[in-house]
This record gives structure tokens, sequence and C-alpha cells, in this order.
């Protein structure tokens, strides 16, 4: 993967999908409520990206003012170049989308449902059959879809997205509900998604899904861009890797350790905690069990301690755990973004 | 837009509600059949009884036809005056002929309208409020974001739907009822103006769609749409007190009110009092009469005006 952001011509010319100073604001009671602050947001064509923030935090308003379901105060949109909501048009047939919860007819079967959609788009009911296929629900088709399990729905709403056979998929909150197995079956879908040459945003919550998936993530809080780049980037910024060892002795095998360069620290429930020395590079786990074998400490553990996402996530974040609310003062500066957004997947 | 109006009415023709409401419909035109079937068909009973009574009525106006005149002659009244004061009988007025089919079917077709305009009210409504309740209508914006487009396809979709539903209504009631008129050997007169009365009648039952359509859409919801008529029914009694006086501060009102002019629209025409003060602190009913040019521009205008204002809300609004 690269490690240093293109220039911004180049990399707005492989965007799926950007955002520039959106700003969305509600009215309540209390006043106005601002859900969008300014976004800055690029998603690369191809793969998968990363839609993170807390609850409440914009995603699913920044989500519905792209697909013009809601309009901006202000801001510009662009989907594949096109400026939206205005060209939205002619770019809908490349987007598939699912915003929140899957949102069908519950009194009609699955396939009225698709019959419908594929009806307004014009496209052929044997498309029906084949995402039904695709989605493994060819023979629960004729089912009513308030008779379905919240992951049927969920794969049901993806067969719709397939209707168009789009470039562009949008997932919001794709998981919410989902028991282990319906979760890892949309995770393969979607990286099945951006192997086969599409963009798909999927917004999230839940981190460690989005770890696993993702090649791209951008952060937000209170409506505000945190971070984007790359996972491993944004990774970078959660702390440095570590080693927890277990051995008879820690005080001894610290001295040995710090004797041998690295940075050794009490871990918990007598473990050590060991990691590289500033300014020596990446930590090296066999460079840290030879040092100890040859002083004859022998480990009877060692596991990695790799900053992930969910950490990244909630040190950002962690002044927006409330999401957005009624804005009375300042928020505070975000955080320069990392290298910018690469293609990292298959080609659009 | 074809493509869109399709898809559309695909899914209003599939709507449980919509099939119940066809159903309901024909239901009550089946019921009117049956009503009127003893006023076409009268029996032989009914006959006889008939006959039995006019012989009865013949008899007690010759004992006392004589003296009824001469006392009226009496009070001061003209021969000629007091003869007409008690006519002969009439066989007519105790036969049990079979009803003109004209009388029969133009009380089954404003019937027939009235039903068929609250049935296409309620689908339309419906239609679009299951639309914003289950949130549908975001996706389906997702694969159509021309929001007029949509708004459009809609309204044809309701338009069509509610005037099939009319016509169906106001057809059947008038096939059945000829059909039965002529079984029983009734005169079949009057059919030429009640087919422009069934033309007039499926136009305002697409119009009543079209508004239940319209109003769900601005609520965003079917409930608050049929709450809309309902608080209408509750302000037009107490707005009684304000129109019933030619003095009334509201005498003005009668003429865009749009029980009166559904009805000079169905009718071709319709007349309404209200009351006048005459000299000595008595009251005399004037009656006005509201004509069929006007009902036609009050339709047509709200018509317009509801599109305009749907399109304009469905377009502006965000839809979550």
């Amino acid at each position: 993967m690269p490690t240093s952001a293109p220039p911004r011509h180049a990399r707005d010319a492989e965007l799926a999908l950007s955002t520039t100073s959106l700003r969305k604001t509600y009215r309540t009671r209390k006043g106005r409520r601002v859900a969008v602050e300014g976004l800055d947001l690029h998603v690369p064509r191809g793969g998968v990206h990363g839609f993170l923030g807390p609850n409440g935090s914009g995603k699913t308003t920044t989500i519905r003012m792209l697909l013009g379901l809601i309009k901006p105060d202000s801001g510009t949109m662009t989907v594949f170049d096109q400026p939206v909501p205005e060209r939205l048009p002619q770019v809908v047939d490349r987007i598939g989308a699912i915003v929140e919860a899957p949102k069908f007819f519950p009194a009609f079967t699955a396939r009225r449902n698709l019959e419908l959609l594929a009806a307004a788009i014009g496209a052929p009911s044997s498309r029906v059959d084949q995402v039904l296929t695709e989605v493994g629900l060819a023979e629960r088709g004729k089912d009513r879809f308030r008779s379905y399990s919240l992951g049927m729905k969920q794969r049901l709403a993806i067969a719709g997205t397939l209707l168009k056979d789009p470039d562009l998929l949008i997932f919001d909150e794709p998981t919410n509900g989902l028991d282990p197995a319906g979760i890892h079956e949309i995770r393969e879908t979607m990286r099945g998604l951006a192997d086969a040459g599409r963009t798909v945003l999927v917004s999230s919550h839940i981190l460690n899904e989005v770890q696993q998936v993702a090649d791209t993530v951008t952060i937000i809080g209170r409506g505000r861009l945190l971070a984007e780049g790359d996972v491993s980037e944004i990774l970078a910024r959660g702390g440095t890797e570590a080693v927890r060892v277990r051995v008879p002795d820690p005080a001894v095998a610290a001295q040995v350790l710090a004797a041998a360069g690295f940075a050794p620290e009490p871990g918990p429930s007598g473990t050590v905690l060991v990691r590289a020395a500033a300014g020596a590079g990446r930590l090296d786990a066999a460079e840290v069990t030879r040092a100890l074998a040859t002083r004859e400490i022998y480990l009877a553990e060692l596991v990695w301690q790799r900053p992930d996402l969910e950490e990244v996530f909630l040190s950002l974040t962690s002044e927006d755990h409330l999401g957005a609310g009624v804005q009375h003062a300042p928020p505070p500066p975000p955080l320069p973004p990392a290298a910018g957004p690469h293609r990292s997947g298959g080609q659009s | 837009m074809i493509r869109l109006v399709g898809a559309e009415l695909t899914r209003l023709r599939s709507r449980r509600l919509s099939i119940v409401a066809a159903l309901v419909v024909l239901a009550a035109v089946a019921l009117f059949q049956l009503a009127i079937h003893s006023e076409v068909a009268p029996s032989a009973a009914a006959q006889a009884r008939g006959q039995q009574a006019y012989a009865q009525a013949q008899k007690d106006w010759q004992d006392s036809h004589a003296a009824n005149v001469a006392e009226c002659v009496q009070e001061g009244t003209s021969q000629e005056e007091c003869e007409s004061y008690d006519p002969a009988p009439s066989p007519q007025d105790f036969s049990a002929e079979p009803t003109a089919f004209a009388d029969v079917a133009g009380f089954g077709l404003t019937t027939a309208a009235y039903l068929a305009m609250f049935a296409s009210f309620l689908v339309a409504a419906s239609f679009i409020g299951a639309e914003y309740s289950t949130g549908s209508l975001a996706n389906w914006l997702t694969f159509v974001p021309q929001r007029l487009k949509v708004f459009g396809s809609k309204a044809i979709a309701v338009l069509l739907g509610s005037a099939l539903l009319g016509a169906v209504a106001v057809f059947a009631t008038l096939g059945l009822t000829a059909a039965q008129v002529a079984h029983h050997g009734g005169p079949l007169v009057g059919a030429g103006r009640l087919a422009a009365g069934s033309g007039r009648a499926v136009v305002l039952v697409a119009v009543a769609g079209l508004v239940g359509y319209v109003l769900a859409l601005v609520t965003r919801h079917t409930v608050a749409a049929i709450v809309v008529p309902l608080g209408y029914g509750l302000v037009r009694t107490v707005l009684v007190a304000f129109t019933a006086d030619e003095d009334a501060p509201l005498a003005w009102l009668p003429p865009y009110l749009p029980e009166l002019n559904l009805k000079a629209f169905l009718e071709h025409g319709t007349s309404y009092t209200q009351y006048r003060e005459v000299p000595g602190g008595d009251y005399t009913d004037i009656e006005k009469h509201l004509s069929f040019a006007h009902s036609g521009l009050y339709w047509l205008t709200l018509l317009v005006v509801a599109v305009v204002v749907g399109g304009l809300v469905f377009r502006r609004r965000d839809v979550t």
C-alpha cells in the first residue's frame, strides 16, 4: 500500500464519492442541532471504506444527503465526479444503498418487493431471480417480507441494491441486530463485492467488523472529520505495538530486556509488556525471545498487543460518545488527516 | 415515467386494502340491488294489495266527495278549486308497477359515487401513508431520485386506480339496475342523463383519491389524512350557524363548501337555502342555485392546487 498521499487532483480523479464542507442542521425545540459540520469525506474507488463514528455522529445523515433524501445546508458532494444531488439521476444507477434498516413493504413477498424496484428501474424480472439466488433467498422469495428474520431482511436489502449492478454500494450499519453468523455473512458479502471491483462504503460503530473488512476508513465525531486514511495508518496512530510475555520472574526479565534495548514495563498479572525503544524501529518478537533465552529465561506465554481500530476510535471520539448534540461551544479542532485515501482494492 | 406508473399501479392493485375496498364497494352494489328488488319487481301479493287499496279509496271518495266539496264551497272557495282539493284516486297511485329505471338508478348512482369516493380516498391515503410508515419511500428514492417524477407517477396511479374503482362502482350499479328493471318489464328511461352523471361521478372518485393521496403525503400519515375530512365535518357543524342567514358574517361561504360543490357537480347543478329576515321579524327561505360550471371550476382548482402543493412539498421535504 502507498504510504504517502498523492496530489489532491489525482486523488479526486479516483474518488467514488466526496464531500466538501458539508453541513446539515436540524431544527429542534432546544435550537438548531448540528448533525454534520463541515465534513470533508473522500471515498476512493474500489475496496471497502469504513465510515465510522459514534451513534448520532452524522453518518446516516451524511449518507442520506449523498442519496438526495435530505438536503444539506451547505457544502458540496460528488459521486463518481458528478455533483449531487443535482446530477444524482445520472449516477443513481451506479449506486446501491441500504440506509439504516432494510425498508420494504411488509405485506408483500420478497419477490414482489424486488419486482417493484426492478420495474421502477427497467430491470428485467429475470434479474430478480438472479439477485435472490445471489443472496441465498431463492427458496424464500414467495414469503412475505414481514416473516423474514433480520438477517434475511438484510440479505434481501442487499439483493435490492444488486438489481442495478452498481459500482458503489452504501451500507449503513448493515450488521445491526445480526447474530455472529449473520455478521460474518455480511462481511464476506462486502468483501466479495469489493473484490469484484465495486466500491463499498460501510458505516458502522462496530469496529472489529470494519477492521476485518475495510481497506480505508473515515472516522467522524459530532459531524466532523476526525481521521481518514488507510486502516494501517489509522491503526499506527493508536500507539506502538507491544508483546506481553509471561515469565517466572518479571522483574529480572524486565532488566534483561531493558539491557537488550527494549522498553519493558510491568504488565497485568505478573507479565511484562515489551515495546520497541524509541527510534528503534518495529518490535521483533523473535528478538524478545532470543534476548530472554540467552539469559536462560524461558517464556510461558507471548501475546502480541496490537492497537486496534476500537482504541483509535475511542481515543478520537472520546468527547463524542454521546454523538452529536445541541452545540453550545465550538468543538475541538479535528486531527490532521493521515495519508489520503488510496485505491487499495480492485478497479470499478 | 410510464415504467414508474406501471410499477405504482402494480403496487396499488397488489395491496390488500385496494382489494378489500373494491370488494366492499361491489358488496354495497349487490346490497343495493337486493334493496331495490321489491321496487322493480313487485310481487303478486303486492299487486293484489294495491288493487284492493285502490278499490277502497275509490269507494271512500265516492261516499265523501260531494260533502267535502259542499263544505269547501260554503267556506267561500270556488267550486272548481274545491274540486281540485279532493281529486279522484288514480289507479297509478295504488298500482305496484315496476319503478322507472331513472328513479331507482339515480339514487343508486349517488350512493355508489359517495361510497367509491370514500373508498378511493382511503386507499390513496393509505397508498402513500404506508410508504412513509414503512420507510420504503426512502428506499424507492434511492432507485428513482427525481422527486417530481416519483410524485407524478404515484399521482397518476392513484387517479387511474380511483377512476377504475369509480367506474366499476357506478357502471355496476347502473348496469345491474337496468338489467333488473328490464327483466321485470320496467321502462328504461333517463339512461342518457344517468350516463352523463356516471361520468361525472367517476371524475369525482378520481379527485377524491388524489385529495387523499396529497393529504397523506403532506401529513405523512394515513390516519392524519383521514382526520382532515373528519375535522372538516366537525367544523362544518359550527359553520352552519354562520352561513344559514343571508346576513350572517359567512353568508358568502356556501358556494365554496366542498359538499355543496360535490352535489352540484354530481347532479349537474344544485340549490341551497338561506334565511332572509322579512318585516315583522319573520324569516323566509331563499333558494340559491349553485351551477355545474361553478362546481366544475371549483374541483378543477382544487385538483390543480392539490397537485402543485403536493409536488412542492414532496420536492422540498427531507425523507428519512
